[in-house]
């Protein structure tokens, strides 16, 4: 008799798994993907909507941005920028690996830009171990990215590679709920390229870096409204405190704008849109100082919890 | 040894034997009187090819809208480095006759140059057209009604920090589906 409810049970079972896969696979978008389900990371979470998410954070702190600028204005590379990978091993939580995962991923578009990809494959290491520890490393194609990096005619297909990858990284986590961890991401990466910039900005005091540090109180305001989303959790809860510290500095940054048409040109088959309208940093180097020394701070407890 | 048809509710067997005498296949017998354990292997061997047909198919899915992503950024040139990719599936417009849209915003830093780029997705019906707006003026556009002129990709002279939305719909409310690809080009 057990044997039979046995043997009844695991039909059943085996069936169920079966229509569920058919399901599953007719029904996937081809963005989607499928991922271990991940429930202990959402324990006292909010779940709040995708789209909503989505609105507030495409492309907040593309560190490529940054380091081109800095690239272009004849800053020298300079490793010390770039954040320690000593501490990763002893990261505790998944929060501690999210958030590294984007303090490194800023450290590799600014190692990108320069072209070192010598140094990069430390970087990728670490990130694919990052990304392993929060049960994305299949959106991570470190075999490929190492392959790029060992030759540095590839920067191209690097750079592509290793966005993409983050962008996939990203995508996932937000479709299948963890978007806490995706925030931690992002929040990292933000952090991680503005203490580049104010390092840099210590050697070279250019006005476009100070208004690019100044423009960051815009893009904080994005990033505080999503990392709230998530404080109800006491540990994700430190995060958000830590942040709150550097945007109390930034509320005193003022910003101005002006208005004007945009003027579009059609050169050889391409249109390009001249924006008019303008944003103004009034920064002081009073503000400007408290910035770094809170940002200097924060960056440097975070990336040792 | 226990059989298959010994463990059926009697109902369930005589409607098999009903289904085996209308289609005459009396030797498919043998394969339904196999005893437990031979079924539940089976039943396993075809779980896991059901499995691995069902994963297998949707990575392949997964690919094509990398191989897409890959292929439009190609498009957008050598001169733009890839940010970002935007996938788009709209249905046809209703008997309202409004094209159904979706949106995506994105932070656009000031001093730099972006360019944004639409690919049809292979097999769309419709041909895709992107906007960018700040939060009402309409910046750019990839399709103009006026002249009925397309473009595949524009650039983006940035000179205010902040959120802007892009806005992709399909021609005549067409249903299609197709890629953005939001690039860097240069700072200004």
């Amino acid at each position: 008799m057990t044997k039979r409810i046995i043997f009844i049970a695991s039909a059943l079972i085996l069936i169920g798994v079966s229509i569920y896969v058919i399901y599953i696979n007719s029904h996937l978008k081809p963005h989607e993907n499928l991922d271990v389900p991940y429930e202990e990371v959402n324990k006292g979470v909010i779940d709040i909507e995708v789209e909503a998410v989505k609105s507030i954070t495409e492309n907040i702190s593309s560190p490529i941005e940054i380091a081109a600028l800095i690239k272009e204005m004849g800053v020298p590379f300079n490793r010390d920028y770039l954040a320690p990978t000593e501490y990763v091993s002893s990261y505790s939580t998944n929060y501690a690996q999210a958030f590294a995962l984007g303090v490194f991923s800023a450290d590799l578009g600014y190692l990108n830009m320069y072209n070192k990809t010598g140094s990069v494959i430390d970087y990728l290491s670490t990130i694919k171990n990052l990304a392993d520890g929060i049960n994305v490393g299949q959106y991570f194609d470190f075999a490929t990215l190492k392959r790029l990096a060992s030759n540095s005619s590839n920067v191209d297909s690097l750079k592509y590679i290793s966005v993409h990858s983050f962008n996939q990284i990203d995508q996932n986590l937000r479709q299948r709920k963890r978007g806490n961890l995706s925030a931690l991401i992002i929040a990292g990466a933000w952090l991680e390229g503005i203490y580049i910039t104010i390092q840099v900005s210590k050697i070279k005091p250019d006005p476009k870096l100070l208004e690019k540090i100044g423009e960051q109180k815009i893009i904080l305001s994005d990033l505080m409204t999503l990392l709230a989303s998530y404080a109800k959790d006491p540990i994700f809860k430190n995060y958000v405190n830590e942040f709150n510290n550097i945007k109390a500095k930034f509320d005193e940054v003022k910003i101005t704008y002006e208005q004007g048409e945009p003027v579009t040109v059609v050169e050889n088959g391409m249109m390009t849109v001249v924006q008019k309208d303008k944003s103004i940093v009034h920064i002081t180097t009073q503000q400007l100082n408290e910035i770094s020394q809170i940002v200097e701070l924060t960056r440097n407890k975070l990336i040792k919890q | 040894m226990t059989n298959f048809l010994t463990m059926m509710p009697k109902k369930c067997k005589q409607n098999i034997n009903i289904v085996l005498r209308m289609f005459g296949r009396v030797r498919m017998i043998k394969y339904v009187l196999l005893s437990s354990v031979q079924f539940t292997r089976v039943l396993f061997v075809f779980g896991i090819a059901v499995a691995v047909w069902g994963f297998s198919g949707q990575h392949a899915i997964a690919q094509s809208g990398s191989k897409l992503v890959e292929l439009c950024n190609s498009v957008a040139g050598d001169d733009a480095t890839y940010l970002k990719d935007f996938y788009v599936e709209l249905d046809a417009a209703g008997p309202e006759g409004k094209a159904p849209e979706q949106r995506f915003t994105i932070v656009l830093s000031k001093n730099t140059e972006y360019r944004f780029t639409v690919c049809n997705a292979e097999g769309s019906q419709g041909k895709a057209i992107l906007q960018l707006y700040d939060v009402s003026k309409l910046y750019a556009s990839t399709y103009n009604p006026q002249t009925g002129q397309t473009f595949q990709s524009f650039n983006f002279q940035c000179q205010k920090t902040g959120a802007y939305h892009l806005i992709v719909s399909f021609l005549d409310g067409k249903k299609g589906s197709a890629v953005v690809i939001a690039s860097f080009v240069r700072t200004l």
